[in-house]
């Protein structure tokens, strides 16, 4: 990747996450292309992107929290409870006098809440993260039911007024079959999962603790050799997962607008595939939150060209997300390997390069 | 640079776009769950596919979920694909308000199918569904009709919050309040026939005494009669029968366990609504009014319950879901 | 140095040990009849065992199958294997698919369909296999395809709601053989415990997995093909998930795609580090996996004896895994032995003055 002497500004490579962020992106744009082409209809309205964005706000949080904690070289899979759990909770409390401000209170309180004690359990008694996080998972589903098994609709005025306040473009709306202009509509918990996700992507890669949450992924006896404060930078971890998955359980609330026992349910799947689509690796040291974004992006954008296209029958829809997952990994791993970093054991005919060439 | 470039030219194509279907195909999106969630399920879905296809002038699109999220996203997405109607046979009652005042808004007509949605009744055209609460006092009043000395129920029920849930239960709710029928154990075993299992051995194991078992649903009641086969108890209309025993659903091998004696009860749950719909959306088209709905702009099916002592194999043939 | 090989060993089984004791003592506490067993007869007329330890020992026998695959995957690959209950329902829809393909299903129909569910779920263990192995992809994100489409891939193979069965030896298979008062899975479970138990002790079966999840490359210069070894180890399971999915089909006769085994995974990870073993890979025991899996079922019996809500189960059952794995925790370890060694120490020097 070095160019010649000629180039004063020596340009450097490419490092794993950038190259892995830089495919996901383009093929974010290829299959929205072709989505484009192909089937046109919904795809060719700007208000298909600004459907993504609302229906995943809350997946780009939780995906930016868990994102932090596999570059850290740790996983959380609680993120999806602790979810449904704020918004569960948050509703109970707002129908029975609290205030939206309360209510976020207390979304945030959660979260740490469960941030906390995991990150406490992973750092400091260093106990497996899966186990902990699948604990606290369980503890999240079971204390949702508790509070309320049926579910709980919203009926705060307050809390309504703030879910129907969107942010309309109407310039990049359409014209509906009844003659309605249709302006594009975008959540504010869009505008919140933004925020957090230009602030982690500052964080963690201009700021020190960002730096450390690399170093301890890719290296735990180096980062602690650094000087890095190996058991406090993963109780943060952890802790910034949780805060993120109580504030993606208030931007859920508003999307959806009830509490409900079955809320989020495998979202913490769908924010591991996302990260890894996007990029990060579950050994941990890369990662990128804009990959991660465009992760969400590019499943949610799978999930909807399945179904515009029409396929009858059920199955087709997971079958073809599991397929283009199987995709997605397997260049990242043929890409990885080819660049010596991982060495996987590939054939022959994937080898090459620089290297004998197989007949 | 490329990337923000790519973004303008998406954002310049979608200023300059009309939707419109140029050959008179009616487009409509379906929003049901996964066949392969029940027998009911697998049959209503086939029912729909059956009668909303290209051949009878329909551009489907459809989209299958348990989750509730997931379903309200698809909708969403529908809307802004610019389909002509949605019909909606939801997770779950609540969370769809803003969907569909959405879909009011783009003039998208909706279309209830199978279960209820808690929401506002102008938001929706009609809803063909089945009257849950009936089918809970129906099946409830059978129960009271047997004049047993007393009721001891172990009351299994569906995945809570499903509208389906919400009208059986309710029924068997109020029995146990007035105090006419004791509740021995009150679980959800979440429509799967090994959770019923799991929760009637706990019972059989614990030794409290019950004679009816009031699973709603056809699985679980299948569940429950293995946990009580392998334990030696009797059911069904033998002489001297220890348990009453009770489905929802209507599959014909459970009805066939109805007609061997070996279940008591089976509930309808009618399945069977693509036609009725269908019939809606050629009069809207046509221009006309849609007729016969009651307040709640609803279509109730007409559904009863069979008695083991009382059918017969046309009955299986005629109501029975699946093979 | 042999006795404090064996010391460590027994160690790493006091944790499962433990739990099993608590459990069972709060149980006595609460219910001395809890744990009777009575021989009663089932509606076929065949005497058969009933009783809660019966129904713990029956319900887990899926878990401790899928849980001795899974300490053999975590071992030699350092990583969890997330799709087992997906397997073991494709597993199970190509058993019933093949039963319900012939006329009448007679003892040969049986084995030619265990046989092929088995070959299927081995492909697809190879499958998650060759991507850990070969492509160095971690397992979880491996089989996190297959936890994906799995289930689809089942309901396609079967395209029905919840086919049934009616076969007396398939309800034999699922339930209780005539004359035979244990319940079938049981024996099954027995029997594949055997298998391994044999494995392990005729082949160098276990000696490879560790030694593959120690150090990878220190294996390889010793002359064991690691790449050979994970892949075996998720072929095994494989198999694991096919006999997990015979058995949950031949419970009640069908095979429901969506609640066949429904997070079945988690519960076999969790018993694998109930059981010691560490998730990283490494040294394992298999039994402790074994008695991780009947406490995770004591627990959940003990919770519907309870007559605990099932919506509120999962609550209970993650404070149980917390206590667990945090006495469990190497660093609640390290300080019950400093303790014990102060104490030892106190008494050595008590004794000396």
């Amino acid at each position: 990747m070095t160019t010649g002497t000629k180039n004063l500004r020596r340009r450097e490579p490419l490092t794993d996450t950038q190259l892995l962020v830089t495919i996901t992106v383009c093929i974010f744009f290829a299959m929205y292309a072709a989505a484009m082409l192909i089937w046109g209809g919904g795809f060719l309205r700007p208000q298909k992107v600004f459907d993504l964005l609302n229906d995943n706000a809350y997946l780009l949080i939780i995906a930016c929290g868990l994102t932090t904690v596999m570059i850290c070289g740790g996983i959380d899979i609680s993120v999806g409870g602790v979810t449904s759990l704020v918004a569960m909770s948050c509703v109970a409390h707002m129908n029975n006098g609290g205030s939206v401000f309360t209510g976020a209170l207390l979304a945030l309180g959660i979260g740490l809440a469960f941030g906390a004690v995991m990150g406490y359990l992973v750092a400091y008694l260093e106990i497996q993260p899966f186990i902990v996080s699948l604990a606290g998972m369980f503890f999240a589903r079971g204390m949702t039911t508790i509070i309320s098994v049926d579910p709980i609709k919203n009926a705060n005025e307050g809390f309504a007024g703030l879910m129907k306040t969107k942010i309309e473009i109407p310039w990049l709306g359409y014209t509906a079959r009844n003659g309605n202009l249709i302006p594009a509509r975008m959540e504010i918990g869009v505008v919140v999962a933004l925020v957090i996700m230009v602030i982690f992507l500052v964080l963690l890669r201009k700021t020190k603790l960002g730096r450390s949450f690399y170093a301890l992924g890719g290296n735990q006896q180096s980062a602690l050799m650094l000087g890095v404060n190996v058991r406090r930078t993963r109780f943060l971890a952890h802790l910034l997962s949780g805060l993120l998955a109580g504030i993606a359980g208030f931007v859920f609330l508003m999307h959806t607008g009830a509490g409900n026992a079955s809320n989020a349910a495998g979202a913490e799947m769908n924010a591991i595939a996302s990260s890894i689509i996007g990029g990060t690796l579950l050994s941990g040291g890369v990662g990128n939150v804009l990959g991660t974004f465009f992760g969400v992006m590019t499943l949610s954008t799978i999930k909807s060209i399945v179904v515009t296209s029409g396929l009858r029958d059920p199955w087709w829809q997971s079958i073809t997300t599991g397929a283009m997952l199987c995709f997605f990994i397997l260049l990242q791993s043929v890409v990885l390997s080819r660049r010596g970093r991982h060495k996987a054991h590939l054939p022959a005919w994937l080898r090459g390069g620089a290297g004998k060439q197989n007949a | 640079m490329k990337k923000f470039v790519a973004l303008l030219l998406v954002l310049a194509l979608g200023l300059c776009t009309a939707l419109a279907t140029a050959d008179g195909t009616i487009r409509v999106g379906i929003i049901n769950n996964p066949p392969s969630e029940s027998g009911y399920r697998a049959a209503n879905v086939a029912d729909f596919a059956r009668v909303f296809n290209a051949e009878n002038g329909y551009e489907v699109m459809t989209y299958y979920s348990l989750k509730n999220d997931e379903q309200i996203s698809a909708a969403q997405g529908f809307i802004t694909d610019g389909v002509d109607y949605l019909l909606i046979s939801a997770a779950d009652t609540t969370g769809w308000d803003e969907t569909l005042q959405q879909a009011q808004e783009a003039g998208v007509r909706v279309f209830l199918f199978d279960r209820m949605i808690d929401c506002d009744a102008s938001l929706y055209e009609a809803a063909v569904v089945s009257d849950m609460a009936t089918e809970g006092t129906t099946a409830v009043d059978w129960l009271k009709g047997l004049g047993l000395a007393e009721y001891n129920v172990v009351h299994i029920q569906g995945v809570m919050g499903t509208d389906a849930q919400r009208g059986r239960t309710a029924a068997l709710d109020a029995e146990f309040e007035s105090g006419a029928m004791k509740k021995i154990v009150q679980q959800t075993g979440n429509w799967s026939a090994d959770e019923a299992k799991l929760i009637v051995e706990a019972v059989i194991n614990s030794g409290e005494a019950f004679n009816v078992i009031y699973a709603e649903n056809d699985d679980m009641a299948k569940g429950a009669v293995a946990a009580l086969d392998d334990a030696g108890i009797t059911h069904g209309t033998a002489e001297g029968a220890q348990v009453v025993v009770m489905g929802f659903d209507c599959n014909k091998w459970a009805l066939r366990e109805l007609l061997a004696g070996n279940w008591n009860y089976d509930g309808q749950c009618s399945p069977f609504q693509a036609d009725v719909i269908d019939g809606m959306i050629k009069t809207l088209q046509d221009g006309g009014t849609i007729e016969g709905l009651n307040e709640a702009k609803q279509i109730i099916s007409v559904e009863k319950g069979f008695d083991a002592r009382t059918i017969t194999e046309d009955d299986i043939n005629a109501y029975g879901l699946g093979d | 140095m042999k006795k404090q090989k064996r010391l460590a060993g027994l160690t790493q089984l006091l944790v499962p040990l433990i739990a099993l004791l608590a459990l069972v003592l709060f149980n006595l506490i609460r219910d001395p009849g809890f744990f009777s067993v009575e021989m009663v007869a089932n509606n076929n007329g065949d005497p058969v065992l009933k009783g809660n330890l019966i129904s713990i020992l029956n319900g887990a026998s899926e878990l401790a199958i899928l849980a001795m695959g899974m300490t053999l995957v975590t071992a030699a690959s350092g990583g969890q294997d997330i799709s087992v209950g997906a397997l073991a329902t494709i597993s199970a829809s190509v058993f019933i698919k093949v039963l319900r393909g012939g006329g009448a299903i007679g003892v040969g129909t049986i084995l030619l369909g265990f046989l092929l569910s088995c070959l299927v779920a081995m492909a697809f263990g190879a499958f998650n296999g060759t991507l850990v192995s070969v492509f160095r992809i971690q397992p979880m994100i491996a089989t996190l395809i297959l936890y994906t489409c799995g289930r689809s891939v089942a309901y396609w193979i079967n395209g029905g709601a919840s086919p049934t069965v009616d076969s007396p030896i398939v309800t034999a298979l699922g339930g209780f053989i005539p004359g035979v008062p244990v319940p079938t899975p049981v024996l099954i479970v027995i029997a594949v415990g055997i298998l391994f138990a044999l494995a392990f002790r005729l082949t160098s079966l276990g000696l490879y997995m560790q030694t593959v999840g120690i150090n990878q490359g220190a294996a390889r210069l010793n002359g064991i093909n690691a790449v050979g070894m994970k892949l075996l180890a998720f072929i095994i399971l494989g198999a694991c998930c096919s006999v997990a999915g015979i058995i949950g089909a031949s419970r009640l006769s069908m095979v429901n795609h969506e609640q066949l085994l429904l997070d079945i995974e988690m519960d076999a990870i969790l018993a694998v580090a109930i059981g010691g073993n560490s998730l990283g890979g490494g040294k394992f025991r298999m039994t402790g996996s074994i008695i991780g899996a009947y406490v995770i079922q004591a627990l959940t019996t003990t919770l519907y004896a309870m007559k605990v809500p099932s919506t509120d189960i999962k609550a209970y059952k993650a404070l149980v895994i917390i206590l667990l794995v945090v006495i469990g925790s190497p660093v609640v370890k390290q300080k019950v032995s400093h303790l014990w060694a102060g104490i030892r120490a106190r008494r050595a020097g008590k004794e000396a003055a």
